[in-house]
Order: C-alpha cells, then sequence, then structure tokens
C-alpha cells in the first residue's frame, strides 16, 4: 500500500502540466465554484466547494512547482500530502464530483476545474483510493470488453429480438458502410429498444451503418476512474474496429461520458488523430432533419421537458439538435428553469451511479432536479443519456413524487413518430 | 425580515464598468460582506462574461435578486443580503 501510495502521489504529481500550474495559481478563491455545484448547493456543506475537492493537487503544486511552496515545505509551514489525505479526499473527489462541468463554467478566471479533478483521479487510482465499483467496473471493461459485464453473445441474443421487431437483420461488421453504431451496456441491457429505434429510423432515412463485433461497447470506465492506460486502451479498440472497417462516421450513442471518452479525449489519449469522424447521435439525427431524410409526424400534446446530459450538451456542445428534434414531435415542451450549458447534473454522472457508498449521497442532491420537475409540473422528462435515465428513474422512485413522471429516450421518441419510408 | 430590508433605495452604488473577470465578482462579493442584512447593492457591470457569474451569485444562499435591468452595454443588479 506505501508503495501504491508513492507511485500515486508521483502520478498526481505528473498530472500538474502548465494547465494545471496556471489554474492553480490564478485562483482568487472567490468560491463562486461552490454556488454551481449540486453537492454544495443541496447538501450546505463547505468541504463540497469544488476547488476545495482538489486540495492534495494544489499543495503538492504549491510545494513542488512554486518557490514559495518549496521554501514553506523546507520551513515545515506547508503540510505534506499523506495516505491519510488520500483517504478522507477519496469521497471528495469520486462521490461528490459527477464532473459535470458547472463549476468551470462560472470561474471567473476561467479554470477548468473538471480537467483538474480527472487529473487528480489519475494520482488517486493510481495510489488505490478509488471506489471498488469503480475499480470492478474497470477490470470488466479491460478483461470483458464491458463495466457490466455484457459480451458479444449478449449483444447477439439481445439482437434476435430486435430484429424480429423490425422485420430486418440489424447489420453487423458490414465493411465500407457510413455509420459505425456504439452502444451503451445500459442500453444493451436495460434499453434495447435504443437499438431497435435506431435501425427503424436508419432503414427509414437510408443510413448505411453497421455494429461491430469487436467493439460496441461506448463507455470509458478508464477515463471516470482516472486512469489514462485503460481509458486508451478501450478507445483504441473502437478506433482499430472503425477503421478496419472502413466508416466514415463513428456513432456514440445516447451516452454522456462515453461521447466526451471517444470525440473529445480520445484522440489525445491514443496519440493521433483518427481515420474518421465522430458523432453524436443526436447530431446526426438533426443532420438527417435537416436534410429531409428524417421525416416525423404528429406532436404529442403531453407536457414534457427535456433533461441535458452534462457531457452531452454542457460538456459537448450539443444543444441546439435535440431541441429542434423534440420541438418536431412535441407541441408542449418546456425548458426547465436552468437548462442548456447551465442544466444541473442528475447527480450520477462521472462514475458516481457505478459507486454504491455515494448513493446517499446522490439521493439527497437529487433534490435539486425533483425541484426543477415539481415547478414544471410536467409528467414526462426527455433525456438523451441512459445514465442519467437511470438515474432520474431511480430519484423519481426514491421521493415518491406526488405527479408519476415518466422517462423517455428521445431517439425512441423519435422513432415512435418515423414517417414510414415509400418502399 | 427587519426596516432595512424593505427599502427600496439602494445603500450603496457600485459601478464596475470597464472591469473583467474576476473583479467584478470578487468586488461585489466584498461590498456584499460589508452590508448589514437586509441592505440593498446596486451593481452595475459592462462585462458580458460575468453575466453567467453573477446568475449563480445572485442563486445563492443568502442573497436575493431584486431586480436585473440591461440597458445597451452595461447591466445593473441590485442584491439584497439576507
Amino acid at each position: 500500500m506505501n508503495e501504491d501510495f508513492d507511485q500515486g502521489l508521483e502520478v498526481l504529481n505528473g498530472q500538474i502540466d502548465a494547465r494545471v500550474s496556471s489554474y492553480f495559481s490564478s485562483c482568487v478563491h472567490c468560491g463562486l465554484c461552490a454556488e454551481a455545484c449540486l453537492f454544495y448547493t443541496e447538501t450546505g456543506d463547505p468541504k463540497y466547494t469544488p476547488i476545495y475537492k482538489l486540495e492534495p493537487m494544489r499543495r503538492l503544486w504549491f510545494q513542488r512547482h512554486t518557490l514559495r511552496g518549496k521554501v514553506a515545505k523546507r520551513l515545515g509551514l506547508s503540510k505534506e500530502v499523506t495516505r491519510q489525505d488520500f483517504a478522507d479526499w477519496e469521497e471528495l473527489v469520486y462521490d461528490s464530483c459527477t464532473m459535470c462541468g458547472r463549476c468551470s463554467m462560472v470561474c471567473p478566471v476561467g479554470n477548468d476545474i473538471v480537467y483538474m479533478i480527472r487529473r487528480e483521479r489519475e494520482g488517486f487510482s493510481k495510489a488505490g483510493y478509488a471506489p471498488e465499483g469503480m475499480k470492478a467496473a474497470t477490470h470488466r471493461a479491460l478483461t470483458i470488453g464491458s463495466p457490466m459485464g455484457v459480451t458479444l453473445k449478449t449483444l447477439r441474443a439481445v439482437l434476435v429480438h430486435v430484429e424480429k421487431s423490425v422485420g430486418r437483420p440489424v447489420p453487423i461488421d458490414l465493411k465500407g458502410v457510413d455509420y459505425m453504431a456504439l452502444f451503451s451496456s445500459m442500453e444493451i441491457v436495460n434499453f434495447p429498444e435504443y437499438i431497435e429505434s435506431l435501425s427503424r429510423i436508419f432503414d427509414a432515412a437510408g443510413v448505411s451503418w453497421t455494429i461491430s463485433s469487436e467493439a460496441f461497447e461506448a463507455t470509458n470506465s478508464g477515463i471516470q476512474i482516472g486512469n489514462r492506460e485503460a481509458a486508451a486502451e478501450l478507445v483504441g479498440r473502437v478506433v482499430n474496429a472503425a477503421e478496419k472497417l472502413g466508416v466514415k462516421y463513428v456513432i456514440s450513442p445516447e451516452c454522456g461520458h462515453a461521447y466526451m471518452a471517444i470525440r473529445w479525449e480520445g484522440p489525445n489519449l491514443i496519440g493521433r488523430q483518427y481515420g474518421f469522424e465522430v458523432v453524436h447521435i443526436l447530431e446526426l439525427l438533426d443532420q438527417l432533419r435537416s436534410s429531409g431524410r428524417l421525416k416525423l409526424k404528429d406532436k404529442t400534446d403531453t407536457p414534457l421537458t427535456l433533461h441535458d446530459p452534462c457531457q452531452i450538451v454542457r460538456r459537448g456542445g450539443v444543444i441546439d439538435q435535440p431541441r429542434n428534434l423534440l420541438n418536431e414531435v412535441a407541441s408542449r415542451f418546456v425548458e426547465m428553469k436552468d437548462h442548456g450549458d447551465m442544466n444541473w447534473c442528475c447527480g450520477g454522472g462521472g462514475g458516481v451511479s457505478a459507486n454504491d457508498r455515494a448513493e446517499p449521497l446522490r439521493l439527497k442532491v437529487f433534490q435539486r432536479k425533483k425541484r426543477q420537475i415539481e415547478e414544471l409540473g410536467v409528467d414526462t422528462m426527455v433525456t438523451m443519456c441512459a445514465n442519467c435515465r437511470i438515474i432520474l428513474e431511480e430519484g423519481l422512485e426514491h421521493y415518491e413524487m406526488d405527479t408519476e413522471v415518466k422517462m423517455k429516450s428521445l431517439t425512441d421518441m423519435l422513432a415512435e413518430h418515423l414517417e414510414p419510408s415509400p418502399g | 425580515m427587519n426596516q432595512a430590508a424593505e427599502t427600496t433605495k439602494p445603500s450603496q452604488e457600485i459601478d464596475l464598468s470597464g472591469l473583467t473577470c474576476p473583479l467584478p465578482i470578487l468586488k461585489t462579493k466584498a461590498a456584499l460582506a460589508r452590508l448589514g442584512s437586509g441592505e440593498l447593492l446596486k451593481v452595475i457591470i459592462t462585462n458580458p462574461d460575468s453575466v453567467r457569474e453573477f446568475g449563480v451569485l445572485c442563486n445563492s444562499p443568502g442573497v436575493k435578486l431584486e431586480s436585473f435591468q440591461e440597458t445597451g452595454a452595461s447591466w445593473i443588479y441590485q442584491i439584497r443580503k439576507l
């Protein structure tokens, strides 16, 4: 354990690059990041102030990267980072941060606090101070290919039902098609109707696509736990499969962090550009809509709202597309008070949903989302992240709200309003 | 709520025109810290990047946004300390 801690400390130190150093040196201690953080606003506990979650890394930066800190350490004026600090901060680094990025949006000096949390997790994970659930999920992702243990056999079993329902085979390992679709394990296990929806929409819009039997899993546990090698390995599998099939695009599914991993972090992780482009499913569907290939009919008059998944909307920039699409199929779509790039997280992002220990805290902070929904009085909430959907369903069930609120996938909803192709 | 809380006349006005991040937020927080409970602070800013930060500040516990006005290139906030 001592050895692990020493290695973890060195890894943490190695994460302190020019960007992290400039962030720490420019922090003006205004405390505004606290007001933006779900965990602080819902608990009122100052230990959940985002910049405070970075205290071990900040102290290391001070002692090893600044002259004042080096002197202070020699004089015994700055406390060394210890194993106890890692143990004390593990909850703050993993349980109380969904890496939603709201704090980064309001920092008046432009510090990307999430970037630093992500970096800090690298050191904590190396030292062994990470939640057991996340460690196990990462292990399964690397050894089995899915954080939930989903295998190709499982996927094929699901596809049998999908094919029966849509009446045609789902393409697997087709070379030279335009798109390769990825799924999250949650979609395969909990929401296989997403695959069915995709199949129906692509057929109607004339999209050539395939699933790869070698890489169908979109999620990346390495990103969440903070294990760069694991993250690179998981991205590499997708890249190799896509390039082997010669597709032009890889479709990131209704999953928040998967999009961040494959779209934004991936090329840096593997150290090169891809031989294809990455699109989020809703970016593609909105392109198909605007080009007239995706034809939708009828609008539901059910009052509904949209929950913005942080990694897709705030960190990913897919803001207008879901709204364009939802307005095509819903006549009574209302926005939450804080929406778009200032949405409030469901509370389960950044690996928190894979961390059993964090459940009581996660349910406590869910009260923010509960209030947001109650203010609108809608009975349906649409989203485009399977993880958000499960967390929201659990939260709604936990609080036994007066009005039953149904959760829906936006892609599924579009498939329900699909105008059949003439052929 | 005490008598001071009822007043609509700001106890203090700070013109932060021309200042950029992080100064508008820092000066506003410092001014609020000096105010008594129930007193009103009027703040004028011209930095568009600070508007999002003021949105968060005005929603935080201990303060209440009484009024907000956008006038051309400036934003005027009246914030009451609770």
